[in-house]
């Protein structure tokens, strides 16, 4: 059986899929981030899978684009969550409860 | 490139640049400062603003020329970015929001015991860099970096309160949705890569009609504009991804918050329109009946959360969110049988922003004014009593909440007759009459303040609130923004003139 | 490369990927799932070698694998305090629903592809230059060049951001 651009879309999506339940059952605010890295990680491969299927490797321009701005949002996001463990002390987000209304 | 290209780029980005440069001159200034509290920092925060302010007000008058000057669209950078009225104009409303937010934030930031540093405003300039390449972009990818460096500005500013634990916590929330939101930006873009082999927004129709496979728009190009629109809705806080948002208000200090009322939402708003407007038009009509539920659950679950809050920015951050699904009707009708529908619709999605954008830079000047610098919540008891002691604060505030209930004579009602008549004529009768129906529920909490403020006296005798050191700047912001909800209301017609030019040119 | 063995790596490592994915999402240690998640990453790259995508796999495999999920490792090190939480409480009813949600929108998500791509399933041969470095530069520095602009306003922003949030938690800390 030969591997299509089908095959790629297809384990790209149930990727997605899994980041997607990962950010609503998980509640370590790690691990939730992680599943987005996930999310990101399958746009990347529809992205490089269609590109192939167009013979169009400008594209793979968007793929590194992905990258840089997963990067950005790391480490954004990993100061906020230093940030955050100083003054909670936790990495639970369902103890985030501050706000509330 | 050649030089005659570089040269009307350089022209074209000029805004941009001018932000750019500002911004890194503040870090620059606030990095070279030794001190970070005491005189120290005012005297950074103080250079801070008025390079910031110069900045603002160069762009706003670079985008007005800009507006004046341009023939028609122009695509540069192999087409990347669109140089049209529309980007021009949405950079002059950026700028002046820009301004106004540095009004409001003025008490913030000057007063003595505030933790703010110079940064705050490099960040605001940098969310003007993000929300006008949303504006101008014509390639998704790059909007998708513009919706990134906004987003990212907004969580950095919601967190600037340091030492607020509610600051940090509104921050991360807001982050986790954003990245969420983003992700799905990026899978839907890899989508309608796959539907339309470009991410061009000008190329997407022409590109599609040659592309589609078999009967209907093709299956990833659908995927891929549901999953825009999942985003894009997520950034604009509507329904089912909106739990965001009172979040964020509330740990917001109140200019921030100003600022993500009416800045973020332009910005998103523009894009949306653009993305629909000029590129999924063609095939809007598969997903109106979608958004028409969205924006009828949006507005009515909005209302009635709104109801029940005591907390005012929380409050108006629902109101926020019920104002999101009316502008979210003129979307769905751009898609419309009628003529000019797409012309009509986005002269009123834009004045509707602009008319946002004055009622809430009013109300958010006014909150400035009752307790600055201390970052504490602001219920409804703590107006109590306020109506005749501070004649001026009290009748400006009312006016704004009138005209954001849709009162006739203010810009609100102006705005909102625009898109339910538009909305009429395009056969969406429903949408309508449950538009007009959750106005009138609407109608009683923004009542509950003013009569608060007029009809009921505070227990302990005193007014819970003290206007103190309230800074000059939100009270001559909060007599602007008045003003022109007032004559907005009036003659509507100067700026739906040019909002109109500005889409019939542009699309 | 024969059909049968391109066919066999993807498979291996596609199932791999997808094994590990689940295992970032299901552990409950986070330096566990940050390992795994490492793992799907180096599977992804292999992938995008199978797709042709060399530069696109050997970046994934340096930035993503290598320093952005280190940063990741770090984090969860430096905050590691029993933090752990069980699987027990991780399901509750409205996840379940969610699940299947889930799992629904996967199945349609995936026969509206496989239904649409009508393209009779194979690739179409790859050029000369697919995917190497110089298409690939010269795609950024060209056509795409104000993205790579644009993001540089976003890392600085980031930066910015960075500085901010970490020296007044210092300040916080020490005064």
């Amino acid at each position: 059986m030969t591997i299509g651009l089908a095959h790629y879309l297809v384990l790209a999506a149930a990727l997605f899929i899994i980041g997607l339940i990962g950010l609503t059952i998980r509640k370590n605010i790690i691990v939730l981030f992680m599943c987005v890295e996930l999310m990101l990680n399958s746009a990347n491969l529809t992205i490089l899978a269609y590109a192939r299927q167009f013979n169009d490797s400008d594209f793979h321009a968007a793929a590194l684009f992905v990258m840089v701005i997963a990067a950005a949002e790391a480490a954004l996001g990993l100061a906020l969550v230093v940030a955050m463990f100083r003054y909670r002390g936790t990495a639970d987000s369902t103890k985030l409860t501050l706000l509330k209304g | 490139m050649s030089k005659e290209e570089l040269i009307i780029g350089l022209y074209s980005l000029a805004p941009l640049i001018i932000a750019g440069i500002t911004a890194a001159i503040i870090l620059v200034i606030s990095a070279a400062g030794e001190s970070r509290a005491g005189s120290g920092r005012l005297r950074a925060v103080n250079a801070a603003e008025k390079l910031s302010y110069l900045a603002f007000t160069a762009m706003a008058f670079i985008s007005a020329v800009h507006f004046i000057k341009i023939k028609g669209p122009l695509t540069l950078f192999h087409n990347a970015v669109f140089f049209d009225h529309y980007s021009a104009a949405a950079g002059f409303i950026f700028s002046v929001m820009g301004i106004f937010t540095i009004f409001i934030a003025a008490s913030e930031m000057k007063s003595e015991s505030s933790r703010f540093q110079p940064e705050y405003y490099a960040l605001l300039l940098s969310a003007a860099i993000g929300s006008l390449i949303m504006a101008m972009a014509n390639d998704l990818l790059a909007a998708i970096v513009g919706i990134e460096i906004l987003s990212f500005s907004t969580y950095i500013l919601c967190a600037l309160d340091n030492k607020n634990k509610r600051a940090v916590e509104g921050a991360f929330k807001y982050f986790l949705t954003g990245a969420a939101a983003g992700a799905l930006f990026l899978f839907g873009l890899a989508h309608i890569y796959g539907g339309a082999q470009t991410t061009f927004i000008s190329e997407i129709p022409s590109m599609a009609a040659v592309n589609v496979q078999g009967p209907g728009p093709g299956a990833p190009l659908l995927i891929g504009l549901v999953f825009i629109t999942a985003a894009l809705l997520f950034k604009a806080a509507a329904v089912p991804f909106h739990s965001w948002a009172p979040d964020a208000y509330d740990a917001a200090t109140v200019s921030v918050a100003a600022f993500m009322t009416y800045f973020v939402k332009a910005a998103v708003f523009i894009l949306i329109f653009r993305i629909f407007a000029a590129a999924f038009i063609f095939m809007a009509s598969s997903i109106t009946g979608v958004l028409s539920v969205i924006a009828v659950i949006t507005m009515t679950l909005a209302n009635i959360a709104a109801l029940y809050q005591n907390n005012l920015k929380r409050m108006l951050a629902y109101s926020s969110i019920s104002h999101t699904a009316y502008m979210l009707i003129a979307v769905i009708c751009s898609a419309g049988v009628y003529k000019n529908a797409v012309a009509d619709c986005g002269a009123y999605i834009i004045f509707y922003l602009v008319s946002y954008f004055f009622i809430n830079a009013a109300i958010f000047s006014a909150l400035a004014m009752l307790s600055p610098g201390e970052n504490r919540v602001h219920t409804i008891e703590d107006l109590k009593g306020l109506g005749f002691k501070k004649p001026f604060f009290s009748a400006s505030f009312s006016l704004a909440l009138l005209a954001l209930a849709g009162i006739p004579a203010t810009s609100g009602f102006i705005a909102k007759f625009f898109i339910f008549y538009n909305a009429f004529l395009s056969n969406h009768h429903a949408l309508v009459l449950l538009a007009v129906i959750n106005s009138l529920i609407a109608f009683y909490y923004y009542i509950k303040i003013i009569m608060a403020m007029y009809m009921q006296k505070p227990e302990s005798g005193e007014t819970a609130v003290s206007f103190g050191n309230a800074g000059r700047e939100s009270a001559i912001c909060l007599a602007v923004s008045s003003a022109l909800i007032i004559i907005l209301g009036v003659y509507p017609e100067v700026i739906v003139k040019l909002a109109k030019l500005a889409v019939i040119s542009s699309f | 490369m024969p059909m049968l063995i391109s066919s066999a790596v993807f498979y291996i490592f596609a199932i791999l990927s997808v094994i590990s994915a689940i295992l970032t999402v299901s552990v409950s240690n986070p330096v566990k799932s940050a390992v795994s998640m490492i793992f799907c990453l180096f599977c992804l790259a292999i992938i995008y070698f199978t797709l042709g995508a060399h530069f696109a796999g050997i970046i994934q495999i340096l930035v993503y694998a290598g320093a952005i999920m280190v940063l990741f490792l770090f984090v969860i090190m430096l905050l590691e305090k029993r933090n752990n939480e069980s699987f027990d409480d991780i399901i509750s009813a409205p996840k379940i629903i969610s699940l299947v949600l889930a799992v629904i929108l996967l199945t349609a998500l995936s026969a509206a592809l496989a239904a649409s791509t009508g393209h009779s399933g194979v690739f179409p041969a790859a050029a000369e230059s697919f995917g190497t470095l110089k298409a690939v530069g010269s795609s950024i520095f060209k056509k795409y060049i104000f993205v790579f602009e644009a993001l540089s306003a976003l890392i600085l922003v980031a930066i910015a951001g960075v500085t901010l949030l970490s020296a007044k938690n210092s300040e916080g800390d020490n005064k």
